[in-house]
């Protein structure tokens, strides 16, 4: 009885979050070992499921991701393959050739600025942004209290701003229109 | 510019704005459940109601590991078979997914059993596995880790085989060995099960280790390591063993910031920054030598000597 019910709690596991799994595993390491870390995050989930709050459940996930990604970024780092990686992923958008120009020169001022943070403001960021995980969910994932998630998010965000804008002054010409103020 | 408008820069630098999109190259629900199932499969035992079960797991028991001076310890592992009348019969995790999924083997060692870690090497041995049998390489690798045997290591590794481990060249794991003695690096708990199916022998393996970074820690045996790999010709042609990372680092970061202090002229000789999270041991014999040099010192310091 408890197998099966473990069993279905999988199955309903991954009815709701797979997608979003996959797609946090496809945005920190890339498309190709995605797959494979998202089948690794569920079959953690499955073993611990019992522990499982379902009012938490995504961010639970997420955390179990994150653990898993940082044991595989370890790997490909090794094997010196993350640039091919991110490379192939970058080359995996499917717009037109104008689209696609103007997104990777503005996703690349954001990317490098990004990565000028620490790694936890970088990550607090990318759950935030591309996850669109609450500072609840973001304390979950990492561990640490829902006060402390907002005002880490919160910083960070500053700190972005202010490498966006440092970039801006220093890279191109003054773009006072963009942002429009608000 | 308003951290509104950082945050909309933000998202739109999504590289995969659509998580639906991606299930369209995902594997099917099957493919899916079956990869999840490899890799809970031992697990599962652990989940299902303790019935009887038709058939009972075989057990290895023995002492492994980082004692090297018992060389022959792999002799006394092995072959001692338990009955283990509580293990129940696996689960599938889905009624779509019926594959039969054969009984973990497991290689028990208990910290307790084991002698301190010994530093003397050891004799090499070349480890002769049946062919075609994914399960008894499996456990003859470990079992060679265990014994710090560089050779028996290399001759159970296909020279071109691929791998993510302490090293990723085969060619290596003769430092490898020394590097794990010198650590008393002790693969424990091991449970490994074949996962072979037609034309791909496979076998997967979960385990506990400690090595001298969790001693000076105090942190016991360090769960949630796996290892997988793929045979071919008798040998390891695909080598993958994820240790606990988030445990590693912090063994790792406190032997680093250890040697930061007495002998930071040693720290780029022993490691090479490499991730953001990690640093990789550099397994040149001048670094071995420093290892050797430096972990009793370590251990010393940790309060964790003889």
């Amino acid at each position: 009885m408890e197998a099966a019910t473990a069993d279905q709690r999988l199955t309903t596991l991954l009815d709701q979050h797979y997608d979003e799994v996959l797609a946090y595993c496809a945005r920190r390491i890339g498309r190709n070992e995605a797959d494979e870390a998202a089948a690794e995050v569920f079959a953690i989930a499955w073993r611990k499921i019992d522990d499982l709050d379902w009012n938490t459940t995504r961010a639970w996930l997420y955390g179990i991701a994150r653990r898993v990604l940082a044991n595989r970024w370890r790997g490909i780092y090794r094997r010196g393959r993350l640039d091919r990686r991110l490379r192939s992923l970058a080359d995996s958008h499917s717009e037109s050739p104008e689209v696609v120009v103007m997104r990777r020169i503005e996703d690349q001022h954001v990317s490098d600025a990004l990565g000028r943070l620490s790694p936890i403001d970088q990550e607090v960021l990318r759950l935030a942004a591309w996850e669109d995980l609450s500072a609840s969910e973001i304390a979950i994932v990492l561990g640490i209290a829902t006060s402390a998630a907002e005002k880490r998010r919160q910083r960070a965000l500053q700190r972005l701003t202010r490498l966006l804008e440092s970039d801006n002054h220093s890279k191109s010409p003054p773009r006072a229109a963009e942002g429009g103020g608000g | 510019m308003s951290e509104a408008t950082t945050l909309q820069r933000l998202r739109d630098a999504n590289p995969y704005p659509d998580a639906a999109a991606l299930r369209e190259t995902s594997p099917d629900r099957a493919v899916l459940l079956a990869v999840i199932e490899e890799r809970t499969h031992i697990v599962s035992t652990q989940l299902a109601p303790p019935a009887s079960p038709p058939e009972k797991p075989k057990r290895r028991r023995g002492l492994v590991a980082a004692a090297a001076a018992f060389v022959l310890a792999i002799v006394a592992i092995g072959l001692v078979m338990l009955v283990d009348g509580g293990t129940p019969e696996p689960v599938s995790p889905t009624p779509t997914v019926e594959q039969p999924i054969p009984s973990p083997t497991t290689v028990e060692t208990s910290p307790s059993d084991l002698p301190p870690p010994d530093t003397s090497p050891t004799e090499s041995t070349t480890v002769d596995v049946t062919p075609g049998t994914a399960l008894d390489v499996a456990l003859a690798f470990i079992d060679a880790r265990n014994r710090y045997d560089g050779q028996a290591l290399l001759s159970l590794l296909s020279p071109d085989a691929t791998i993510f481990d302490v090293s990723q060249d085969a060619g290596e794991y003769a430092a490898v060995a020394e590097l794990e003695r010198i650590l008393g690096f002790e693969f424990q708990s091991v449970e490994c099960i074949d996962t072979s199916i037609e034309g791909l022998l496979r076998a997967f393996c979960t385990f506990e280790f400690e090595s001298a970074w969790s001693r000076a820690l105090g942190l016991g045996p360090v769960g949630e390591n796996n290892m997988r790999i793929i045979v071919e010709d008798g040998q390891i042609q695909d080598l993958f063993v994820q240790l606990n990372f988030p445990v590693l680092d912090e063994m790792q970061t406190a032997f680093a910031s250890w040697l930061l202090a007495n002998h930071p002229e040693a720290l780029v000789v022993m490691f090479s920054p490499d991730a953001e999270f990690v640093n990789v041991p550099i397994l040149t014999p001048e670094s071995i030598e420093l290892f050797e040099q430096y972990t009793p010192e370590y251990l010393a310091d940790s309060g964790q000597s003889g």
